[in-house]
């Protein structure tokens, strides 16, 4: 999947991730703040790759400002930003695990 | 009923789409409320009861800042009960304001209060040097335990479902026992009424007055509060009944104040604890269920009396009248309570009447439709019975003004008339229309 342009998704809440996708030409680019950064840092930059793998996007810049979300709702909210940042309508979006 | 991720992710989107709306539009910050529930299940009976309890917390933390509330919307949604509030006050203050909420006791922890800044920017507890939130179960920071599913969900629904249980039973219990405590005040307050003791003149007592009313009121505090939790149990309630009755007899020196209110009013405490346990709460439900409670009182306590057993004034004059009084008035669900009194009240003070014009009136239309054994015992039956018609006649004109109600409460002190029975069905128009606020959806 290619990212086409700048979407968002997800919010600051506690327990949720805000979740940013820009295009880039030079592979996986990501900016992640987090809540639990020094505890939890490295797993959701492993989450959040291996989402974009799956999703089959290969260049990206992706931010994420997490507040402590799951690693479900994690995955979810990268797809969703991936899913719009190529057209999607928020109708058709499948939340959280469409892609395997 | 079980929500799915997928909706509990697009109702946090669609909130913070309405949170920035808000601010958009007042350019104040937001406060969101919600209740901080882990699993699927996000709302039930006792998630709700728990959340009206937050708000009302919330709103006097709000107010005890001087906060003006610009604008309010609660929504009652399948992913859990949520509050918003736009309020004209500084985030600093606001987020102490609900930090301190959020840490004040077992139930705090469950409410989730989020300040959002004009910037769209949520403020943190660390922003301000506050300490961070505690995990439900154990002593870590919340949101170490809570992203990485330390605990099951078994175990927080659980832990969860202990701290509802302790705590919203016994809060509800202190509200609905101030709210009936400020219900007797208030009937006493209003003024004036015909032979009763108001801000006016004592009325036909000779032996009590406001200040004999406010302490008995207040000596009844503890037994609505038990009243309350009390369920089916009516034995118990009874019992709970006598005990008040003689805290109410210690503080007035040995004056029946009260004594008709402890049993009245202590039956729709109950059945309000009933009817939010059941979960629909409105008036009608809770004279329902005060017909449910008291169903075959009348039998019980005076038909099958003979004339030498007849203690109390209502039983005395069953036996010689054949008046079921108040029993049988509860029997049937407190006819003149939900047909007249409060209907009456509420339609008066929704059109802007003052509650002294609104109390009267009601007070009248509940003595039109009762016989009233306070009357019957201090007047005999014939006064009684007059003296119920004039009531009926004054408010089939419409409303009364209050120079009428003036020259009916000189003619009762005349007669030594006092409608202590009517008074007590009116103190629970009071509460009701309290209750309803409390309580109602």
């Amino acid at each position: 999947m290619k990212v086409e342009k700048t979407a968002v998704a997800g919010t600051l809440e506690s327990s949720d991730a805000m979740v940013t996708v820009e295009p880039s030409k030079g592979g996986i680019e990501m900016e992640l703040t987090s809540s639990v950064m020094n505890q939890y840092g490295r797993q959701i930059k492993a989450v959040v790759l291996e989402t974009l793998e799956h999703l089959e996007v290969k260049d990206c810049k992706v931010t994420i400002v997490d507040k402590g979300a799951l690693d479900c709702t994690l995955k979810a909210r990268v797809e969703c930003a991936v899913f719009r940042s190529c057209g999607k309508s928020d109708k058709n979006i499948p939340w959280g695990g469409a892609v395997r | 009923m079980e929500v799915t991720l997928d909706q509990v992710l697009k109702c946090r989107e669609e909130r913070a789409e309405r949170q920035r709306e808000l601010i958009d539009k007042f350019s104040k910050p937001v406060v969101s409320f919600c209740m901080n529930i882990a699993g699927p299940v996000k709302t039930d009976n006792l998630i709700e009861r728990a959340f009206r309890l937050g708000i009302r917390r919330l709103e006097g933390g709000l107010l005890s800042a001087n906060a003006r509330i610009l604008f309010k919307d609660v929504l009652y949604r399948i992913t859990g009960p949520e509050a918003v509030f736009c309020v004209d006050l500084p985030v600093r203050k606001l987020k102490e304001i609900s930090t301190r909420i959020e840490d004040s006791d077992r139930l705090g922890r469950l409410f989730d209060i989020d300040i959002i800044n004009t910037d769209y920017s949520k403020v943190e507890r660390s922003e301000l040097g506050l300490s961070e939130r505690r995990c439900l179960i154990c002593n870590n920071e919340a949101k170490i335990c809570s992203s990485r599913r330390i605990h099951s969900v078994e175990e927080l629904q659980s832990c969860t479902h202990q701290i509802l249980e302790n705590s919203v039973p016994e809060a509800e219990a202190d509200l609905v026992a101030s709210l009936a405590v400020k219900a007797l005040l208030c009937e006493v307050y209003i003024t004036p009424k015909p032979g009763l003791v108001d801000r006016e003149n004592n009325g036909s007592h000779k032996d009590m007055d406001m200040l004999t009313f406010a302490g008995s009121a207040a000596s009844l505090h503890p037994y609505f509060r038990k009243a309350y939790l009390c369920g089916n149990n009516f034995e118990k309630l009874r019992k709970l009944g006598l005990q008040a009755e003689e805290s109410m007899f210690f503080e007035t020196g040995g004056v029946n104040t009260h004594k008709g209110a402890v049993f009245t009013m202590g039956i729709v405490c109950a059945s309000t604890g009933i009817a939010v346990n059941e979960g629909n709460y409105d008036s009608d439900c809770v004279l329902d269920i005060c017909a449910r409670l008291s169903k075959g009182i009348v039998e019980r306590d005076l038909k099958s009396l003979d004339s030498s057993e007849c203690t109390t004034a209502g039983q005395k004059l069953f036996a010689q009248y054949g008046i079921s009084g108040i029993r049988g008035e509860m029997e049937k669900g407190l006819p003149s309570v939900r047909k007249y009194g409060l209907p009456l009240l509420e339609k008066l003070l929704k059109e802007g009447k003052t509650w002294d014009q609104a109390g009267s009136n009601a007070l009248l239309a509940i003595l039109a439709n009762i016989t009233d054994t306070n009357m019957v015992s201090r007047g005999g039956l014939e006064k009684a019975r007059q003296a119920s018609a004039q009531a009926g006649k004054l408010v089939s004109e419409g409303f009364v003004p209050l120079e009428k109600v003036r020259e009916l409460d000189k003619a009762f002190c005349e007669q030594n008339l006092s409608p202590g029975g009517a008074a007590d069905l009116l103190a629970v128009c009071c509460y009701l229309h309290f209750a309803k606020e409390a309580f109602g959806v």
